[in-house]
């Protein structure tokens, strides 16, 4: 606890005596932008690639999983990819996959449109039915099977990849039996590595619940991304639509772009996600109009500036909310009645609650499925930590 | 109030200087009581009206903060108020005495033990009261903020005064408990000063059900309640009575406070799981008494 704490109070100071805040104050004329605006740049942020060092990680540790399952009879054959539950590891997962050069193995995705089932009593089953398409994997155990020599290895060739372990439980009695019948299959079938993506707060509810880690020890969790990293990957957009600062020394100028990408990485605590949040955040177009003014045909080439990016604030919470968004960082996606499902109340019961939160900005509902703010993210964790809620340990 | 002595009713200050005058010989009012003035009166009252109104801000503020911090300050907070008011107090006191009263080594001993013999005598119940809460605050069987029992009571201690405590009962009923009570009385403290405190929930069985399975619900039921403390243990204890089989789960709620809506989810759960499973309860047997 103490830890996040001083996390907090570092990005504080940190925010509060850099440079990037001494260009922010003279911009009073700047506003922030429309509605509009700022969903079609974050369209093109979702549109974009996922940042290199991800992809590097990602292959990085595949290459060197796969290569040692496959020299040592006895090396784990299953990897777990673990992300913030607000960063989208499925995607990152694909995209890492898709844009390697020379794989060692051919990847197969059996769960990627993966949804909970409407009864979580039937995890297992929709699990079962959707591997047994794959005839690498062996579903059922043949009995007085002979244990795997030397010479198995040669028949180590398959690649499977589970893009989000979190769709595969919901936290009711009887919830985690999909898990359990995964971990199980892993360990049965030796001839398969498994690569398994998770958001942290989902792992350590598996791993209390049923100590999943003691199954899967070979975790590897996606980088953190400093200031030039986040830079390098939002580049492409930043050229297209943001003014330099009005600077004529061309080197402090460079300094203020280099503090305002420390301070970016630092405030998003090195997640992709929530640094894109924030860097749309603290665009500013000139003039005097409200975000919710849309853009007229004459300014389709605006240019816009970067101010001082910073977390915004929460609203009020009461002891019901902390509950639901604890549940939704656990689940990382979820309907609203499996949310109700989680919490053991009627959805009656919550749908005020979430209407309240999808209105503060806390929850964001995309096609009936509700998810957390990016944005929010940093701050929901310290609340949640100082109300002695377990979270997800990055 | 007046003491008898010798056949004769003297009043309780009268005492004050026989007893003063003994020890020194001397006069009385030179010695030991400094000349009081409508001024120093004056002044004692509105000490006291100060000490009062402080001591009522405080329980009020730190109530009012206790309330709104996260749950981790909120026992640190409410803790504080103890000392808060003994300090308030202890100021208080040090205050009128100089004011009235000429303190030498001599005098002092003389008042203490003239304040023994007048305590002794008219508020025996009193003193033993806050001595008792003097002790509590240094052996702390009880905090505020704390859930204990005394006797038949059991709530959250609320407050904490001078002579007595305050429990908030789960009825929503206000209870005062004088501090003597830890003399005699044997205090049981569910969280000792910690957010969690353990919870025991009952549940009964035909003895031919499958423990098995009751004992993986129940732990699944604790496992999956949102209240839950997922880093302390949870735990199934079993019990055979003459008429069923028992499980007690033992876990932690995350505040203490939900203690009740607690248990209610945990039976809830595990109830759904249990009539889904068609797992028998107990069949007592019907006692038929004469007409």
């Amino acid at each position: 606890m103490s830890h996040h704490l001083l996390q907090f109070i570092h990005q504080h100071f940190q925010s509060w005596f850099s440079q990037a805040h001494a260009v922010v104050n003279s911009e009073e004329n700047w506003v922030e932008l429309p509605q509009e605006m700022q969903t079609e740049l974050l369209e093109k942020i979702i549109n974009m690639p996922c940042p290199q060092q991800y992809q590097e990680a990602i292959q990085g540790a595949i290459a060197t999983g796969i290569d040692r399952w496959q020299q040592h009879l006895e090396a784990s054959n299953c990897l777990i990819l673990l992300g913030s539950p607000v960063e989208s590891i499925p995607k990152i997962l694909n995209e890492s996959l898709q844009a390697w050069a020379d794989p060692p193995l051919d990847p197969s995705t059996p769960l990627s449109g993966h949804q909970r089932p409407h009864d979580p009593l039937t995890f297992s089953a929709q699990l079962q039915a959707a591997l047994e398409a794959y005839p690498q994997i062996q579903i059922h155990p043949t009995p007085n099977e002979p244990v795997p020599g030397v010479n198995s290895l040669a028949d180590r060739t398959s690649l499977i990849v589970i893009p989000r372990l979190d769709e595969c439980f919901l936290r009711c009695i009887g919830g985690w039996e999909g898990v359990d019948f995964l971990r199980n299959l892993i360990i049965q079938n030796q001839n398969c590595f498994w690569v398994i993506g998770c958001s942290h707060w989902a792992w350590n509810f598996l791993d209390f619940v049923s100590q999943i880690s003691a199954y899967f020890y070979q975790i590897t969790s996606l980088p953190k991304l400093d200031g030039e990293a986040l830079k390098q990957w939002l580049d492409p957009l930043v050229q297209t639509t943001v003014k330099p600062n009005f600077l004529e020394d061309s080197a402090e100028t460079e300094n203020l772009s280099e503090a305002y990408w420390e301070l970016l990485a630092n405030q998003a605590a090195g997640v992709s996600s929530i640094a894109a949040h924030l860097w749309l955040k603290s665009l500013r177009i000139e003039g005097d109009r409200s975000p919710d003014e849309p853009i007229s045909e004459a300014e389709t080439d605006v240019t816009l500036r970067q101010t001082k990016p910073t977390l915004p604030s929460l609203p009020s919470l009461t002891g019901g909310d902390r509950y639901l968004i604890h549940s939704l960082l656990i689940h990382g996606e979820m309907t609203a009645t499996h949310l109700a499902l989680s919490l053991g109340e009627p959805e009656s019961q919550i749908l005020g609650r979430i209407q309240y939160l999808l209105r503060q900005g806390i929850f964001l509902n995309h096609h009936s499925i509700l998810s957390i703010h990016p944005a929010h993210y940093i701050r929901l964790k310290t609340e949640l930590t100082s109300n002695n809620f377990f979270v997800g340990d990055h | 109030m007046q003491i008898l002595l010798s056949g004769a009713m003297i009043p309780p200050i009268e005492i004050v200087h026989i007893f003063l005058a003994q020890v020194e010989g001397r006069s009385l009012d030179q010695q030991a009581l400094a000349e009081i003035t409508i001024r120093k009166i004056f002044y004692g009252l509105v000490a006291m009206a100060i000490a009062y109104g402080v001591m009522s801000g405080i329980q009020w503020v730190t109530t009012w903060i206790s309330e709104r911090v996260p749950r981790r300050f909120r026992l640190l907070i409410k803790q504080s108020l103890p000392f808060w008011k003994g300090l308030i107090l202890l100021i208080t006191i040090g205050y009128l005495l100089t004011l009235f009263l000429n303190l030498s080594e001599i005098n002092l001993f003389a008042l203490t033990g003239t304040i023994a013999v007048a305590l002794g005598f008219a508020f025996k119940d009193y003193a033993s009261s806050i001595i008792a809460g003097i002790v509590a605050l240094f052996e702390a069987p009880y905090r505020v903020g704390d859930r204990i029992q005394i006797e038949d009571h059991y709530g959250e201690v609320v407050g904490y005064g001078l002579r007595s405590i305050t429990l908030k009962t789960p009825g929503d009923n206000a209870v005062t408990i004088p501090h003597n009570k830890t003399w005699t009385e044997a205090v049981s403290n569910a969280n000792s000063g910690e957010l969690e405190a353990q919870v025991a929930t009952d549940f009964y069985f035909a003895h031919d059900v499958d423990v098995e399975r009751v004992i993986e619900i129940l732990y699944q039921a604790a496992y999956s309640s949102k209240y839950t403390q997922l880093k302390l243990p949870i735990v199934v204890v079993m019990a055979e009575k003459p008429w069923a089989t028992q499980f007690k789960l033992r876990c932690y709620p995350m505040d203490a406070r939900d203690e009740f809506v607690y248990q209610t989810d945990l039976i809830r759960r595990a109830k759904q799981a249990f009539c889904r499973d068609g797992l028998p309860y107990p069949h007592l047997p019907m006692i038929h008494s004469e007409p």
